[in-house]
């Protein structure tokens, strides 16, 4: 049986000994997804569901109000697992409905509605790349 | 609203939430620069004031993903450090 060479060998204790260490620690990203994505969900998040509201009060929902309950629970318990399990399409369909109604009776202008559907879009997009859809 | 005024009521926010972001990056700045530049656009329109926390927390979201993307791409980094490094470890075995 060949001898490993030990020089190779003692170079690839000393990386990995260098590297685990930081490995262990790093985790960069699911990092950045709860300290920093989470908390900017969790602050979008009552406008969001407000708009849900708005529309569920005028055409309710059953599957609608167990879907927005949901999405409370899981933001609040911030489990990527949870926050995937949400009917988060459903949601944000409605919350765009909300606008499309709002900007149909004049209680908010073209340029506003683009804003609230310009955090629509953002929210959409945080809570994909949050559970690692993207 | 000018864009000082909604960079500080950004700066509030971020406070705010206690998330670990910033708005200093360049891309965060040119977002927050494109949206405020929307809502001085819209200023008098009905429901001005729901478009300012619209767009507050599209860059507060803006913000947050930019820190994700840069946490994958670190994570990413790291892990071809450790492949090479058991790739050269399998090799001297």
């Amino acid at each position: 049986m060949k001898r490993p060479n030990p020089f190779a060998l003692f170079f690839s204790v000393l990386l990995l000994l260098g590297v685990t260490p930081s490995a262990l620690q790093s985790c960069a990203g699911a990092a950045a997804r709860s300290n920093a994505l989470l908390p900017a969900m969790q602050t979008a998040w009552p406008a969001v569901r407000a708009g849900v509201e708005r529309e569920l009060a005028v055409e309710a929902s059953d599957v609608a109000a167990a879907a927005l309950a949901a999405a409370d629970e899981a933001l609040a318990a911030g489990l990527p697992l949870q926050v995937a399990a949400v009917d988060w399409p459903l949601l944000e369909r409605i919350a765009d409905q909300d606008v499309a109604r709002r900007l149909a009776a004049g209680s908010i202008g073209d340029g506003v509605a683009a804003s609230l559907r310009e955090r629509l879009a953002r929210f959409t997009d945080a809570r994909t790349t949050f559970v690692g859809a993207r | 609203m000018n864009l000082d005024q909604f960079q500080a009521a950004l700066a509030t926010a971020i406070r705010q939430t206690g998330a670990q972001l910033t708005s200093q990056s360049a891309d965060v700045a040119a977002y927050a620069r494109q949206r405020a530049a929307h809502l001085a656009t819209i200023v008098g329109q009905a429901g001005f004031e729901e478009a300012l926390v619209a767009e507050r927390d599209a860059v507060l979201l803006f913000a947050g993903l930019g820190a994700v993307r840069l946490g994958d791409a670190s994570d990413a980094q790291l892990l071809g450090l450790i492949h090479g490094a058991l790739l050269a470890g399998a090799a001297a075995v």
